[in-house]
C-alpha cells in the first residue's frame, strides 16, 4: 500500500487511499468454534402434570396473550372438550402444582380457562371426517362418555352414544347446581362436541348387563361410563320421599324444574361430600334452615374447600363428627339420634365415641355417596371409565378417563400398542406437542425475569345476595385482570416467544418465530441463551 | 422489558471475533440498536479492535476508526468538530474503549475532552483487565482478582479506580454506569446519552468469560450478580442534578456468591472475602444504599 502523508489528505479520493475494511465478517463461520450447541426442546409444565387431562396450559395462555383466541381454544380442546365447564367446576389440581405457588401464589388458571372456555362456546369445532369403517359404542352420556365419543369422532371413528336420560350431560346437566355451572354453559359445550360429527346419539336407552353384552357383539369396541347409579343409604334409613329424600334425585329435580318444594322449614342433609353441600346450598336458596351432618370433621370432609366456605357464609350449619345412630319419625317430624365420631377409617367406617346428641328436623336428605352397577364391570373386553370405574371423582378426571379410553380403543382397533407418555405421572396428551418428557422444576425458572406479583383477587357475590337465586358466585374477572393474571404464568418449559434468548445472543444467531431457530453456521455455542431462557426451553447438547 | 418490542435491525455482522459469551460484543450490539446508523465509532486498542474483524472485513455496519491507544477521546473530539463544520451535527461520535484505554492509557485524553465539554459519547466497556493481550491487570481490576500479572490476587489496597466520580468531577452532560444484564436500564441510559448534548460517559460492566474464569454461558448471569451483590452499582448523573441510583436490589446478595462464582477469585480465603465485603458495604453506605 502506498503511504499517505496525513497533511496531504484534502479530498474524499485521498481518504480512499487509507486502509478501509469494506467487506463483512460473515466470511468467518464462527460456528466451527463450537463444542456445545443449543437445541430447542419444549418440555412439560408441572401444571399440566397436575391436570388429569394433561392440558398444555402454558401454550393456551400464550395464545391468549398473543390475542390468537382461536388457537388458544384449539390447544385447550385438544385435551379437554369441556373448558367452560371445567373453568367453573374443576378444583384445578394444576394450580396446586404451579411453580409460582411458593413464590408469590399460583396462577389463577381456573379463571383463565373459564375465560377461554367462554370464548370457545361460540367457536364450534371443525367437522371431523370418517376415516375408519369401524364403529364404537359409548354407553353413558356424561363427561366421560362424551369425552370418549369426542376423541373417537375426531380420530375418524363413528360412534353410537347411549344415554338413559332425556338429555346428554350426566351430572353436568342433572347434578351440579346452576350457581356452580349454569345449564346453558354445559348444554352449549355438549352441542359443540356433537358438532364434530360422527356421533349418533341415542337418548332414553337404559343399558343393563345384557345390553352391554349385545353391544359387544355388534360393535368393534364398547366404552362404558354409566356413572354411579344407586344411592347408598345408611342401614337404618330408608328413602320414602316423604321425610327422607335422596340428595341426587332432589338436585336433578332442581336442575330440571328450577325449584323443589319440600314440606318443612328445617332440613338436615346427611353427608360431607360435594353433593351434600350442593343440595344443602340449593335448598338454602329456597329460604329454608339447613344443617349438614357429616362423619368427618369439617376440615377433612371430602367436599371442595370453596364449597364448604361458601356454604357456611350462606348460613348453613355444619354438624361435623357426628354419626346418625337412629332416626324416629314422629308427628312433628324426624327425631335424630347422633353419636360422636372420633375418626373415620379409610373404608368410611366411623369410630364412635360415647357422646350422644339429639336433633329434631323436618326432613332428612341423604347424600352419602352412590354405588355403581357391579355386574357390568365383570364383562371382559369392554373399556370402562368415568365415575363408574374410578368412583366419585371430578369432572376433569372423568374427561381424562374418557380421553385415555378413546385413544386406547383407537390403538387397539388399529392394531397398535397404547402407550402413556409417562407411566409415573400417568401422562397422556392427544398430541405430541413437546420435545422431551421432563417436568420443569422451580429451580429451572430464571426468576430474575419475574418480579413478585400477587394473584388477582376474585369478586364473589355476597352471601346475602346469592341465597335468593342460582346466579354464578364467582363473577367474571375483567379482560384486563385476566390478561394481567395470564402474564404471571412462567410458561414452564413452553416457549412463549419472549425473545430473551434472541436479546442476549451475542452472535445474532437466534430467530424467534413460533419456535426458536439457531443459525449454527455462526453460533459459537456460548450457552447464554440456554442459561437466560426464563423457562428452561433451550438445552445445550454436545456438538460432535 | 418486553424484548419483543426491541428493534430487529442489527448494526453488527455475524462472524465477529468475540469469544463465546463475550459481554462486550453483546453490549455493542444493543448500544448500536439505540444509537442507530448515524453513528461513528472511534476505537482505541482494545478487545474490540480484534472483535471488529481483520482487514478487509468489518463487524460493524457503521463507520469505525481504529486509533492509537491514548487518543480515543482526542480523535473523537476532532471528528465531531469536523462533522459540525460539515453541517452533520446529528452524527453520534462514540468512543468505544476498554478499561485499559479509559482507566489507564486513555485517561488524559478523556479528561481533556470532558473538560472541553466535547459533544461526544464515551463508552468504556470494562472487563476489568487487559484481556485481549492476556489478562494483565489494569487500574480497573478489582482488589483480590487474579490476573496473569497479579497471580496471587490484586492487592486489596489497589482499590478499583472510581471512574464514575472522576468523570463526574468534570461536570459533563451525562454520566452513567450500566450493564446489559439490566436491559431496561441499559436502553434508557443509552437513550438519555443519545439525546443529551455535550460530553457523555457510560461505564459498562462487561463480562469476559476467559479473563474472569467463568463458563461462557454464565456471562450475563455474572454481570447480574455483580449488580445484585452491590459490587457494581447502577447509577447516573445528569448535569445539574444529584447522582441517582437507578436500580437497587430488594436485598443485596452476599459478595461471596459473586466472587466464588468466578475462577479469578477462587483463591480468596474467608478473611479476604470478609474484608472485601466490608469495602463494598462502605461503598454502598456512602451511596446511601445500606
Amino acid at each position: 500500500m502506498e503511504s499517505v502523508d496525513y497533511q496531504n489528505v484534502i479530498s474524499d479520493k485521498d481518504i480512499r487511499r487509507f486502509p478501509i475494511s469494506i467487506t463483512t465478517t460473515e466470511v468467518n463461520l464462527t460456528g466451527s468454534w463450537r463444542f456445545y450447541k443449543p437445541e430447542f426442546k419444549e418440555k412439560i409444565s408441572p401444571c399440566s402434570v397436575g391436570c388429569p387431562a394433561n392440558t398444555n396450559i402454558p401454550k393456551y395462555i400464550h395464545y391468549l396473550l398473543k390475542n390468537d383466541m382461536d388457537r388458544a381454544v384449539e390447544v385447550l380442546r385438544r385435551e379437554n372438550p369441556f373448558p367452560a365447564t371445567c373453568g367453573r367446576v374443576c378444583p384445578h389440581f394444576c394450580q396446586s402444582k404451579c411453580n409460582r405457588k411458593d413464590y408469590d401464589g399460583a396462577v389463577e388458571i381456573k379463571q383463565i380457562e373459564r375465560f377461554v372456555g367462554d370464548y370457545a362456546l361460540k367457536v364450534p369445532p371443525k367437522k371431523a371426517k370418517v376415516l375408519s369403517s369401524k364403529k364404537v359404542a359409548v354407553v353413558g352420556g356424561g363427561p366421560a362418555g362424551l369425552s370418549c365419543a369426542y376423541f373417537l369422532a375426531l380420530g375418524g371413528y363413528r360412534v353410537d352414544l347411549f344415554e338413559k336420560e332425556r338429555f346428554l350431560g350426566g351430572l353436568l346437566i342433572y347434578g351440579i347446581p346452576d350457581y356452580r355451572l349454569p345449564k346453558e354453559v354445559a348444554t352449549k359445550e355438549i352441542e359443540n362436541i356433537l358438532e364434530v360429527g360422527n356421533i349418533n346419539v341415542n337418548l332414553g336407552v337404559d343399558v343393563n348387563k345384557e345390553k352391554v353384552e349385545e353391544l359387544k357383539k355388534n360393535y368393534d369396541a364398547v366404552f362404558v361410563a354409566l356413572g354411579l347409579s344407586e344411592d347408598k343409604t345408611p342401614g337404618n334409613v330408608a328413602i320414602d320421599n316423604e321425610h327422607v329424600f335422596s340428595g341426587y334425585e332432589l338436585l336433578k329435580e332442581i336442575k330440571v324444574n328450577g325449584r323443589v318444594d319440600l314440606d318443612g322449614d328445617n332440613i338436615s342433609v346427611l353427608g360431607g361430600g360435594n353433593v351434600a353441600f350442593d343440595i344443602a346450598r340449593s335448598i338454602r336458596r329456597a329460604g329454608k334452615d339447613v344443617n349438614i351432618i357429616c362423619m368427618e370433621t369439617l376440615e377433612t370432609s371430602p367436599a371442595f374447600e370453596d364449597e364448604k366456605k361458601e356454604a357456611i357464609e350462606e348460613g348453613i350449619k355444619v354438624v361435623d363428627s357426628r354419626f346418625l345412630q337412629n332416626l324416629k319419625i314422629t308427628d312433628r317430624g324426624l327425631h335424630l339420634q347422633l353419636r360422636g365420631v372420633d375418626k373415620v377409617l379409610d373404608n368410611y367406617e366411623p369410630v364412635l365415641n360415647d357422646y350422644v346428641e339429639y336433633m329434631d328436623t323436618d326432613i332428612l336428605i341423604v347424600a352419602i355417596g352412590r354405588k355403581r352397577e357391579e355386574s357390568i364391570l365383570g364383562i371382559e373386553g369392554v373399556f370402562f371409565g368415568g365415575d363408574f370405574y374410578n368412583g366419585a371423582k371430578t369432572v376433569i378426571e372423568a374427561v381424562a378417563s374418557g380421553k385415555k379410553a378413546a385413544f386406547e380403543i383407537m390403538a387397539k382397533l388399529e392394531g397398535k400398542e397404547f402407550k402413556l407418555m409417562n407411566e409415573d405421572d400417568q401422562f397422556f396428551r392427544s398430541t405430541d406437542d413437546f420435545d422431551e418428557y421432563k417436568v420443569i422444576p422451580f429451580e429451572r425458572i430464571n426468576i430474575n425475569y419475574f418480579s413478585e406479583q400477587k394473584p388477582i383477587k376474585l369478586s364473589r357475590l355476597a352471601a346475602n345476595e346469592r341465597v335468593n337465586n342460582f346466579n354464578e358466585i364467582v363473577m367474571k374477572p375483567s379482560l384486563e385482570k385476566i390478561l394481567r393474571e395470564a402474564k404471571r404464568c412462567f410458561s414452564c418449559g413452553v416457549c412463549n416467544e419472549c425473545k430473551t434468548c434472541w436479546f442476549f445472543c451475542p452472535d445474532m444467531c437466534i430467530d424467534v418465530h413460533e419456535k426458536v431457530d439457531f443459525d449454527y453456521s455462526f453460533c459459537k455455542g456460548c450457552g447464554v441463551c440456554s442459561e437466560e431462557c426464563p423457562r428452561g426451553v433451550i438445552d445445550m447438547v454436545e456438538d460432535k | 422489558m418486553d424484548f419483543r418490542e426491541v428493534t430487529n435491525i442489527e448494526y453488527m455482522n455475524q462472524g465477529d471475533f468475540a469469544c463465546p459469551g463475550c459481554g462486550a460484543g453483546l453490549s455493542m450490539r444493543h448500544a448500536l440498536k439505540v444509537l442507530g446508523d448515524k453513528t461513528l465509532i472511534v476505537m482505541p486498542a482494545s478487545c474490540w479492535s480484534i472483535i471488529s474483524g481483520v482487514f478487509p472485513t468489518a463487524a460493524l455496519q457503521v463507520p469505525l476508526m481504529h486509533v492509537p491507544f491514548a487518543t480515543a477521546a482526542a480523535v473523537a473530539s476532532g471528528v465531531k468538530n469536523a462533522f459540525r463544520k460539515k453541517g452533520q451535527e446529528d452524527v453520534n461520535v462514540v468512543c468505544w474503549a476498554g478499561d485499559g484505554g479509559t482507566f489507564d492509557i486513555g485517561l488524559q485524553a478523556l479528561s481533556g475532552a470532558a473538560e472541553r465539554k466535547e459533544d461526544i459519547i464515551y463508552v468504556c466497556y470494562d472487563n476489568e483487565a487487559y484481556m485481549n493481550t492476556g489478562i494483565q491487570r489494569s487500574s480497573a481490576t478489582p482488589p483480590g482478582a487474579w490476573t496473569t500479572t497479579t497471580p496471587t490476587g490484586n492487592p486489596l489496597i489497589y482499590e478499583k479506580k472510581d471512574m464514575f466520580n472522576i468523570v463526574v468531577s468534570h461536570n459533563p452532560a451525562y454520566v452513567a454506569t450500566a450493564t446489559i444484564a439490566y436491559p431496561d436500564d441499559f436502553y434508557q441510559k443509552f437513550e438519555k446519552a443519545k439525546n443529551a448534548k455535550g460530553f457523555r460517559f457510560i461505564h459498562l460492566l462487561s463480562a469476559c468469560p476467559p479473563g474472569w474464569r467463568i463458563d461462557s454461558k454464565d456471562s450475563v448471569k455474572t454481570m447480574r450478580l455483580a449488580v445484585e451483590s452491590g459490587v457494581f452499582v447502577l447509577m447516573e448523573k445528569e448535569q445539574g442534578k444529584p447522582t441517582k441510583v437507578t436500580y437497587k436490589p430488594d436485598r443485596f446478595v452476599p459478595i461471596k456468591e459473586y466472587l466464588l462464582s468466578q475462577g479469578r477469585y477462587k483463591h480468596l480465603d474467608k478473611d479476604t472475602i470478609n474484608k472485601l465485603q466490608i469495602m463494598i458495604n462502605e461503598h454502598l453506605a456512602s451511596l446511601g444504599l445500606l
